[in-house]
């Protein structure tokens, strides 16, 4: 089984100098993955050249009877457990207190992450790969778009953590991501642990060309436009910039978050009442699902703030036993947190109506510039699209000033549910200032 | 080297692309990083990192590619990821990919070790390094208003070796270190955050007395930035006059200039009907922009990733668009010299044309007394008025005139032109150096070198960070004159704050 030798190796207290490991943990991957492009309608080439990888590799920390720690990446030369890896482990350890001991056996989620077409796909013929994204482009071209990007990225692999305490977990796992674009005017991905259906592939064409169609061209926004749709991509973006910075245990404790100690003890409010801030590892064949973390927290679904109240901060083991609380579990990928409301989502196109004048905004430049304490954000939506009379219409190059902080915590935002999105995107028909650029 | 021991698997893999009739780029990558952070005056965290492995690309005969990466590097696995990027460059082949036969025409330029005098990871104890991370910590930590600090101190020994079929086989080293401040001060109740950095090629660069000035400097100076501005009024956005730090006038070399003369980048602004526009005035008389490897610098490469030497390469003279950044496989069509500018962070990845470190430069630099790389708003104030573009000389006495100095980082869109820029902290020098918010920059690529007016003192190009073209991370630096000066104008906006 992956990362035998490495837990005989370990598990016999090893010594070196003066010296013996006491405690230890590890997290051990291996994957293989293909990537096949297509760029401008042509697929391959010098830099898109369809891509094939292999990898071993982890993580492991090592706890000596000293008091000292090593933390250092497992990779295959690591994994001959020889004399010298043990030498170069022990010349890498440094005192660190540790409040918290390793994992102890625990029970993790059962989670969907694992699709055994995605898995034939990156181990058999890449003629199912490349069949793909000549399809998919050719699809885009009949209707009637131009110089169409598509992507496709899979991988399959095992995953297993362990640590002395006992704790011990191996699973298999497969990611799927499929991009594309055209005119370089708009994108859209599917990214799960999942092949898409045909119906779903089919949809992912038929929004680009449409979406390419109107944008195409380029137009003012209406004049006295203050209302701006978030895409849900942005809300991601918006909330892993603001949120998941401030919501960072060791942040709070030592006073570099917006948020203090005192407000998590008094679980101070810190959004709207009807606001929820999850992070959930266990949805069906989600990038962020996994039955525990490297460290060997289990999965499952944590509120960070509840009913506009701040209920914990995004703790690791160390952290969660400074702080006296109990650690969250680890998105692996999106959506790494998730915004819901207990009021009902509007439509997409009952949010279009709702607006009226404004403009849709897929993407902001320079998001992780923005000073994420404060929640100022001054960026331009390039690319945004204007919303005219409650219906899509050009593509438009807007300025956009607001405060994150701000914009949640008042009554001028509601949820909104996209098509082929499980997180929500976000109406703000006030709170944000809108400028051509 | 240590990517010395790579020679079978160099010979494996080579014999295996002729096996199969194939042409072979075999990146053999051997990285080790030592990241050490420092919170509140203990050492918080230690953490080793080793990558090591390699990335083929193989080309057939037709010019289809394929490309495959491992982290096995025996010979026998070598042999098999040619032998899986050949399959898969003739199963797309197959279905019409895009040719290219540039690797048909390269010389055997032999094999070669490129000397690079520099203290290799173990070499430098994890007690050296935690000695001079704490020295600097704790200097941080004397500062006034006693700032919550974070220290992190990256030392990164980094090797490469390049082999190609045709009997190349170079072995080169990108060594790097970092060490960075993140401060943070309470301020009625809010935290106050600030950020200054050194950098260099090796712990040498984190531990020389100058160095260790320059960062006390450059920190004092940050801090009392943010101090400055946390609570001060925005500034409405606009178009006004601005002078750029080097920092700031880095990120604009490369977000706005640098990458829109990527050979790879066929649509920029810079390009007419798939080639660079050579020839066409892109900036103010005197301006130029210089793209190029500095020994001892952050983001010094001076071999391509596919074994090229690489060298300066002027991409804008006295304001006109004279070069670009052409890698083996897109230089002929952008009609540019093949400069030897691709670079990749991982074996794993296909290399594209990247900038190594990028610099404005302007003729004539305008005198400035004090640090270049932390001027602080008096002393801009002063260089400025002096030279006569401040004050009643400068004939916009009460004018809005902005001094922006720290950079948190940028973005551009090559293809459309765009770019975004984020400054730490503002000061209205037409308005006696009242601090204002933080703002964002934003403007049109292709045309923002045109306003550029003076540059004031020296150059200092040691602004690091990291590139992250195509979602792919590698060093950069660069820089400019202590001061760039630009005039107001419709391409550059300052986008204010809330």
């Amino acid at each position: 089984m992956l990362g035998d030798a490495l837990v005989a190796f370990l598990s016999s207290r090893r010594a070196h100098d003066d010296a013996r490991i006491d405690a230890w943990r590890f997290e051990l991957a291996t994957a293989d993955r293909v990537r096949i492009g297509m760029r401008g309608g042509e697929l391959g080439g010098p830099y898109g050249a369809p891509s094939a990888a292999s990898r071993l590799g982890g993580s492991v920390e090592l706890r000596w009877s000293d008091g000292r720690t090593t933390r250092a990446t497992l990779t295959r030369e690591s994994l001959g457990c020889s004399p010298t890896q043990m030498a170069a482990w022990r010349a890498e350890a440094i005192e660190v207190e540790h409040r918290a001991t390793v994992a102890p056996p625990a029970e993790c989620p059962i989670v969907q992450m694992y699709d055994a077409r995605v898995a034939e796909a990156v181990h058999g013929s890449p003629d199912r790969l490349l069949d793909l994204v000549s399809g998919l482009g050719a699809g885009l071209l009949a209707l009637g778009t131009e110089r169409p990007d598509v992507a496709v990225v899979a991988g399959a692999g095992r995953r297993r953590v362990v640590t002395s305490a006992g704790f011990d977990l191996a699973w298999e796992e497969t990611t799927f991501g499929l991009d594309a674009s055209a005119e370089d005017l708009y994108a859209a991905s599917f990214a799960t642990r999942r092949h898409p259906s045909d119906g779903e592939i089919e949809q992912l064409a038929d929004d680009v060309a449409e979406t390419v169609r109107l944008l195409r061209r380029a137009e003012s926004p209406p004049i006295g436009a203050s209302g701006v749709l978030f895409d849900p991509t942005v809300v991601d973006a918006l909330l892993a910039r603001f949120f998941a910075t401030n919501l960072n245990g060791r942040s709070i404790e030592r006073g570099a978050s917006r948020f203090s100690p005192d407000d998590v003890a008094r679980q101070a409010v810190v959004m709207r009442p009807d606001l929820y801030l999850t992070i959930d590892t266990t949805l069906p064949f989600e990038l962020a699902t996994s039955p525990c973390s490297g460290e060997g927290v289990p999965g499952g679904r944590v509120a960070l703030v509840a009913g506009g109240r701040l209920m914990t901060p995004i703790l690791n083991c160390e952290q969660a036993a400074r702080m006296g609380l109990a650690p969250t579990p680890v998105a692996r990928g999106r959506p790494s947190l998730i915004l819901a409301s207990s009021a009902p989502p509007l439509d997409r196109d009952a949010a279009l109506a709702q607006l009226h004048d404004g403009v849709l905004v897929r993407g902001l430049m320079g998001l992780h510039t923005q000073p994420a304490r404060r929640g100022d954000v001054a960026s331009v939506a390039a690319g945004a699209q204007v919303v005219r009379g409650g219906r899509l219409a050009g593509r438009t190059d807007v300025l956009l000033r607001f405060n994150v902080f701000d914009l949640l915590g008042s009554e001028g935002t509601a949820p909104v549910r996209f098509p082929a999105s499980i997180t929500p995107g976000r109406l703000a028909e006030t709170g944000v200032e809108v400028r051509s650029a | 080297m240590r990517v010395a021991r790579f020679d079978a698997a160099v010979a494996a893999g080579l014999d295996a692309a002729r096996r199969q009739r194939l042409f072979a780029i075999l990146r053999f990558q051997d990285r080790r990083e030592r990241r050490l952070l420092a919170a509140d005056g203990a050492v918080d965290r230690a953490v080793s990192t080793t990558s090591v492995g390699v990335g083929v690309h193989a080309l057939t005969t037709d010019g289809w590619a394929g490309f495959a990466s491992t982290d096995d590097c025996a010979p026998s696995a070598v042999a098999r990821a040619v032998e899986r990027a050949g399959a898969l460059a003739r199963a797309a082949g197959v279905r019409g990919a895009l040719a290219n036969r540039a690797v048909f025409g390269l010389p055997d330029e032999g094999s070669r070790t490129v000397p690079h005098d520099y203290a290799r990871l173990h070499d430098v104890s994890i007690q050296h390094q935690t000695d001079a991370l704490l020295a600097a910590h704790e200097a941080a930590r004397a500062l006034p208003d006693a700032p919550s600090v974070r220290t992190t101190h990256v030392l990164v020994d980094e090797q490469w070796r390049v082999a190609r079929s045709d009997g190349t086989d170079v072995s080169f080293a990108t060594p790097r270190a970092r060490a960075r401040h993140a401060l943070t001060v309470r301020r009625a109740a809010r935290p106050v955050s600030a950020s200054a950095s050194i950098s260099g090629a090796d712990v040498s660069a984190l531990a020389a007395t100058d160095r260790l000035a320059a960062l006390d400097r450059r920190t004092r100076h940050a801090l009392r930035g943010a101090l400055d501005t946390h609570d001060a009024p925005s500034i409405a956005p606009g178009s006004y006059r601005v002078a750029l730090d080097y920092a700031l006038a880095k990120g604009l070399a490369h977000e706005a200039i640098g990458h829109l003369c990527e050979s790879d980048v066929d649509t920029s602004p810079f390009f007419r009907d798939g080639r660079l526009a050579l020839g066409d005035e892109i900036g103010a008389f005197g301006v130029s922009v210089i793209d190029g490897p500095v020994r001892g610098d952050y983001a010094f490469q001076d071999v391509s990733a596919n074994g090229m030497a690489r060298g300066n390469v002027a991409l804008v003279e006295r304001g006109v668009l004279v070069g670009g950044l052409a890698d083996l496989f897109s230089a002929e069509a952008a009609g540019i010299p093949l400069s030897g500018a691709c670079r990749a962070g991982s074996f794993r990845e296909r290399p594209v044309p990247r900038m190594t470190n990028v610099r404005i430069v302007v003729a004539g630099a305008l005198p400035l007394a004090g640090s270049a790389d932390a001027v602080e708003p008096e002393d801009a104030a002063d260089a400025l008025r002096r030279a006569g573009l401040l004050g009643r000389d400068g004939g916009e006495d009460g004018a809005p005139f902005l001094y922006l100095t720290g950079y948190r980082g940028g973005q551009a869109d090559p293809r459309r032109g765009d770019f975004v820029l984020s400054a730490a902290a503002a000061y209205d020098l037409g308005d006696g150096g009242a601090p204002r918010r933080a703002p964002t920059l934003s403007g049109l690529a292709g045309r923002v070198l045109r306003a550029v007016r003076a540059g004031v003192g020296p150059l200092q190009l040691d602004a690091a960070g990291s590139c992250g073209k195509d979602g792919r991370a590698v060093s950069s630096s660069g820089g400019s004159h202590a001061l760039l000066v630009l005039d107001a104008g419709p391409d550059l906006i300052v986008g204010g704050a809330p």
